[in-house]
């Protein structure tokens, strides 16, 4: 969390982590298309000429004023390709809380645990802690064919029994939902640690 | 001062908050209102190295300065490594970018803060380099200082955070 006074903007990061071809970019394709033009910023993407994601996507989203604060939401996605290990660790810096996008082909499995856990050794650089980090997953691309069922994901993936979404972001679904519930997630984590309710983990 | 009492940008970095006090916010704006009326450039704007805009002077409109600091954050970092693979000591401590009607100067000015200058062919790139000197020595000491581990009390209050959710889901469409 970043809070500048003198502009009274409280600003949260929040990136989007996941293999190559996931749909990270898709997911802020959509919230941007989606979203009212005062609620949110321009959206830099960062590609190549094959429109794979070099460097990162940045979406900043903007909430008005509420009692006298600006909250902002800086999105962020990652590449996800192996050798862009040194760019992911630049974007987790300071971040507040994580979306793992999931490709939820069975031929991808490899690729969602090699990204899960080059994210945990991503911030165990940075001395931080995957369970101390709002977090939650999105099971993308439930269209295709040659699915693995979501319990196998949950099995799997969802290790820290954080919400998931299943999610096809190429049409918009399970985007917002996804999207809502890392701000609920990173807004709790915000509030004194008294008040915050035990709802890291999933209502069994 | 602001209502913590603590200073003008407050950020948490792993457990711990860091504060850059009034007193150097001030000096920041200061310097930059005399680089902008030096140097005539469209816009300076003071950033952290996490992509954060602190402050910013000039013409503001046409161009979204969050964005710009997030990818000039993204930029800085990567010539940092690419300093690295070269066996250089440090990082860089200047880009230059030559646009076809604007140009764009980055200089650090120490490892947690950098400085963007806008600026048309109509001001001379040198002009520019000396009075961005001068504006990063005198910044050179603008330090965020470290406070005790955030406790139970926090910077948001259970009003703000229950209204913020309701904003989220009436503009997500909840």
């Amino acid at each position: 969390m970043f809070v500048n006074w003198a502009t009274n903007e409280v600003v949260f990061r929040i990136v989007y982590y996941g293999p190559s071809l996931s749909g990270k970019t898709t997911n802020l394709k959509y919230i941007y298309s989606k979203l009212d033009p005062s609620l949110r910023g321009t959206l830099v993407t960062l590609q190549t000429k094959e429109e794979r994601t070099l460097f990162f996507d940045f979406l900043q989203l903007q909430f008005g004023e509420i009692g006298g604060k600006k909250p902002r939401f800086h999105l962020y996605t990652v590449p996800g390709q192996v050798y862009y290990a040194y760019s992911r660790g630049i974007i987790l810096n300071g971040v507040d809380g994580i979306v793992f996008v999931a490709d939820s082909q069975r031929r991808r499995l490899h690729e969602n645990l090699d990204s899960l856990l080059d994210l945990e050794e991503r911030l165990i650089e940075q001395g931080r802690s995957i369970e101390e980090i709002p977090f939650v997953l999105q099971y993308n691309k439930r269209d295709l064919p040659d699915l693995l069922p979501v319990a196998e994901l949950e099995a799997k993936l969802n290790y820290y029994r954080r919400p998931s979404f299943e999610a096809v972001a190429t049409r918009g679904e399970g985007v917002l939902n996804t999207l809502r519930a890392i701000l609920h997630l990173v807004i709790e984590e915000a509030q004194p640690s008294a008040v915050r309710k035990a709802s890291w983990t999933q209502v069994p | 001062m602001n209502d913590t009492g603590e200073g003008k940008v407050t950020k948490e970095r792993n457990g711990k908050r860091l504060v850059l006090s009034e007193q150097a916010f001030e000096k920041v704006t200061e310097t930059l209102n005399w680089l902008v009326a030096k140097t005539q450039a469209r816009t300076v704007i003071f950033c952290d190295v996490n992509g954060h805009l602190v402050a910013q002077r000039g013409e503001t409109v046409g161009y979204d300065a969050n964005a710009l600091c997030a990818v000039a954050a993204g930029e800085f970092s990567a010539t940092s490594e690419l300093a690295k693979m070269i066996g250089q000591s440090d990082s860089f401590r200047y880009l230059y970018h030559e646009g076809p009607e604007s140009n764009v100067y980055i200089c650090r000015v120490n490892p947690d803060f950098f400085l963007v200058v806008v600026f048309d062919h109509s001001v001379a790139l040198g002009m520019v380099r000396v009075f961005a000197r001068k504006a990063i020595e005198s910044l050179a000491d603008v330090k965020q200082t470290g406070l005790e581990a955030p406790g139970p009390e926090s910077f948001l209050d259970v009003e703000f955070s229950t209204l913020l959710r309701r904003e989220v889901d009436q503009s997500l469409g909840f």
